[in-house]
């Protein structure tokens, strides 16, 4: 309840027209061979260190299932509500992708926006917190999320199972 | 003290299960003198097992080590977790190594862990959970007894979905030799019976969980080298198209599709590729079938690689459903397949190997009343069936009947099989028992663009292996001069810069071949010390041609910002790294006497490659041999006459305290 306050405060505040994002990252499961090297290269490329709790992607597989894939990836919302509930007006639509990203000058590691996100961990006692689309970095105190690379995303570049891909049209 | 920021995670974590205690050891101890993986395990072993200790005692440790590229984006599939023990599998027990992939090392490194080194023996059954820098020993429970697939779920039910164990099964429990150490149900360590020593000290998983990171020194040029590697596109297209390489490269010899691709099409059963952490390649396989009686699994292609050509041989169907069930219930009991293989699925006669379990049967050395095993009958024997397959591997797991002595591993079994059989038939058991002695599969050459069987660096290192079965390392000239498409002329103008001759670029002639080794070798150290994979490891192993540069060394330079060139890096991890492993095989009575194979490989064995059309026993002689031996003895810097590593080669590679103890402690005369 008081998070939905909250948003509709945020709404209107901060007007709602917004970018629509040039796509987002669309991921086969099929495909999918759970090596997690998008979450390695997302990592690296963000943070300069590798940490799958740190990737803007998240994957996870289960071998023993016959290779079995269960994944997340930010769906770039044409009304975030990651945005919306955002306190410090964090996140910001980036110009140039329209991808929605967090501002880490900004953010002040609240993780409401996690909590806000309608994508988020399905269930949170099996999954804990794994597949969230949005991390934190508990480290910097700060949240972090897919900002599509500015248009050329890493993960899509560097998957050997081309399972994935950036599509057409924002969420 | 060195600074090491990038790469490594800084910290060892030391467990004793006799005290219940743990602590942690500075990676800075070793590294980066000695890099990480099997050469850094190599160092802790030769410090903390001396050579009296027994495989199975609880002195002995059980080494984990990754390297400083594990858990990064560095490609060559640089997820591997190197094990070192002394193994109770040779005879006499020796110092061994075996390596595991999958994600398991990678989350060790997320949890704050450069390695784990295991000691003692726990009174009650227990195993290790660890979470971002935190060590419990904790008890087993429920857990002791069972299979590894079921013993996962319940550890991840016990700590959350993203939990990654190594595990060992009954086998590994009841201390039986073919036994591995296994993670989930695709990666384990094939060799070396870790899985008993694991049991042996009452350790039944360790589970591991971390959240942290591991950084890199200059991303973008890691970045750089990831895709300037896949743009080789060199391994991924030899062993995988992207994945399921199992599935698709594997036509039968006549070009039929494979019983499994059959199941597919007919809509019987699905597959997919699987990978281990942050892999190019993704060279797992992984079925499920509507047909719920088969099990479904994902399998290292290894494995099925195996199972298939055996299976061919016997049934003339290529990968059935009966491979793979056995494959599953190797990994779910924890038995080693490339070992137990042999049991059930005979070779063609070529492979003068683990045949013995059909040709005991066609001998009559075996039927159904003495080993309670349904073997059928001498004409028409039931080996490699389903129903024998399960019986047998339960019977080896649980140490039943004739299982008990199976679990002493083939090599003992078949003596014994010499030994009690009748005199009509002891011609017949000596036979199998002489093949068995020299049984090894993974000796491939790669010479202009295919693999070439027992080329000769394999011999040097069949020679010098500690294990005395088994592979000492995948092939020299292979890994140095892979190149999907080169041809013999490019592979000889190669030969020719790095050896100066191009005779070196012939696999089947022994002149040039110990340099060869030694480059073979010091690479393929390289790339398990650093750690990378032994399939994807050519990445890393690779040379530039133009450069003459390693994958590795690059990988190793971007990641921890430790700049290396490329002969640093085989003097200080390939040369350093086997010399130390002859120390400790020198302290373990190892000398040059041993460096050879036996009689029945200059006399009887049917080399399956015939240069020239003649077969290969005909012109290996022993004399040949050690010519070549000694020359190899030369390029290492040990003393031709003994075997041993020299002191003045010890100390050149920063191992003063080497030389001391071999002198001091273990009564070893080292030569000047």
């Amino acid at each position: 309840m008081v998070k939905k306050a909250i948003a509709e405060r945020r709404i209107k505040e901060v007007p709602m027209e917004l970018q629509e994002a040039a796509g987002h990252i669309v991921h086969d499961q099929q495909l999918c061979a759970g090596c997690r090297t998008c979450m390695a290269v997302c990592s690296l490329s963000h943070n300069g260190a590798v940490s799958p709790e740190l990737s803007g992607i998240q994957v996870m597989w289960f071998p023993r299932e016959g290779s079995v894939v269960d994944s997340n990836t930010c769906q770039q919302c044409k009304g975030p509500e990651c945005r919306a509930i955002c306190a410090t007006v964090a996140l910001y639509i980036d110009e140039k992708t329209g991808a929605r990203v967090i501002d880490e000058k900004k953010c002040i590691g609240c993780r409401l926006c996690q909590e806000a996100c309608p994508n988020k961990t399905r269930d949170p006692h099996y999954y804990g917190d794994g597949l969230s689309p949005i991390r934190y970095n508990a480290e910097k105190n700060v949240c972090f999320k897919c900002d599509l690379c500015g248009g050329d995303p890493q993960c899509v570049k560097f998957c050997p199972m081309k399972a994935l891909s950036l599509s057409k049209k924002g969420g | 003290m060195a600074e090491l920021k990038y790469g490594y995670v800084g910290k060892i974590l030391s467990v004793d299960l006799t005290t219940g205690k743990t602590s942690i050891v500075p990676t800075s101890n070793y590294a980066p003198k000695f890099i990480g993986g099997r050469s850094m395990a190599a160092k802790i072993y030769w410090d903390e097992v001396p050579p009296e200790v027994g495989a199975l005692s609880p002195e002995n440790r059980v080494i984990f080590m990754t390297g400083p590229l594990v858990g990064t984006f560095a490609p060559g599939g640089t997820n591997r977790v190197v094990v070192v023990s002394k193994s109770p599998e040779p005879i006499p027990e020796n110092y061994c190594w075996s390596a595991l992939g999958g994600h398991w090392g990678p989350e060790l490194k997320f949890a704050g862990y450069d390695g784990i080194i295991v000691q003692g023996k726990s009174p009650e059954p227990v195993y290790l959970w660890i979470y971002d820098g935190e060590a419990e020993i904790r008890e087993a429970g429920v857990l002791w007894g069972k299979v590894t697939s079921v013993g996962d779920e319940e550890l991840k039910r016990l700590h959350g979905i993203q939990t990654k164990a190594i595990i060992i099964g009954p086998a590994g429990e009841n201390l039986v030799k073919p036994s591995v150490i296994e993670s989930d149900g695709h990666a384990s360590t094939g060799l070396c019976s870790f899985g008993a020593v694991m049991g042996s000290k009452k350790l039944k998983a360790i589970a591991v969980r971390g959240t942290g990171s591991v950084k890199v020194a200059r991303p973008k040029e890691l970045i750089d080298i990831y895709r300037y590697w896949v743009g080789m596109g060199a391994v991924a297209s030899r062993i995988s198209n992207r994945g399921m390489g199992t599935f698709y490269n594997r036509a039968t010899p006549e070009g039929h599709p494979s019983r499994l691709q059959d199941l597919v099409a007919r809509g019987e059963a699905t597959h997919k590729a699987g990978g281990c952490w942050a892999c190019n390649v993704c060279c797992l396989c992984g079925m499920r079938f509507k047909n719920l009686a088969t099990p479904n699994a994902s399998f290292k292609c290894n494995e099925i690689a195996e199972l298939q050509q055996e299976e061919y041989l016997l049934t003339g169907t290529w990968m059935t459903e009966i491979g793979w069930e056995f494959g599953r219930l190797c990994d779910d009991l924890g038995i080693s397949i490339t070992q137990v293989i042999g049991h059930t699925i005979p070779f063609e006669e070529e492979y003068h190997g683990g045949t013995w379990a059909w040709e005991l049967v066609t001998a009559g050395l075996w039927t159904e009343e003495n080993t309670g095993l349904p073997v059928g009958s001498k004409e028409k024997p039931n080996v490699g069936s389903r129903e024998f397959n399960r019986a047998l591997l339960h019977k080896i797991a649980y140490r039943e009947g004739i299982g008990d002595l199976l679990a002493e591993g083939p090599r003992s079994y078949l003596k014994h099989v010499y030994e009690t059989a009748p005199s009509e038939l002891k011609e017949a058991a000596e036979e199998q028992y002489d093949k068995n002695m020299y049984k090894e599969k993974y000796c491939v050459c790669w010479q202009a663009g295919k693999f070439v069987e027992r080329g000769y660096p394999h011999w040097i290192n069949l020679a010098l292996m500690p294990r005395n079965d088994r592979h000492y390392s995948w092939i020299a000239l292979g890994r140095s001069f892979l190149r999907t498409k080169a041809s013999i002329e490019e592979e000889k103008a190669l030969a020719k810069k790095l050896f100066g001759d191009e005779r070196a670029q012939d696999c089947y002639t022994p002149e040039v071949k110990a340099p060869v080794t030694v480059l073979g070798q010091d690479l393929n150290i390289e790339a398990d010390s650093l750690t990378s994979c032994a399939n994807n490891t050519a990445g890393v192993a690779y040379i530039d041609t133009e450069k003459l540069m390693s994958i590795g060394t690059r990988n190793f330079s971007a990641v921890t910002g430790i700049d290396r060139t490329f002969d640093e890096m085989r003097k200080q991890v390939g040369e350093r790294t086997v010399t130390l492993e002859r120390a400790i095989q020198v302290a373990n009575g190892r000398r040059r006497e041993h460096d050879i194979y036996n009689d029945f490989y200059f006399t009887k064995a049917k080399w399956p490659w015939k240069p020239e059309g003649r077969l290969a026993s005909e012109w290996v002689t022993k004399d040949l041999h050690w010519k070549v031996m000694e020359e190899y003895y030369g390029l290492r810097g040990w003393d031709i006459a003994t075997g041993i590593p020299t002191r003045k080669k010890l100390e050149e590679l920063g191992m003063k305290d080497v030389a001391d103890d071999l002198e001091s402690k273990y009564g070893v005369t080292v030569p000047a």
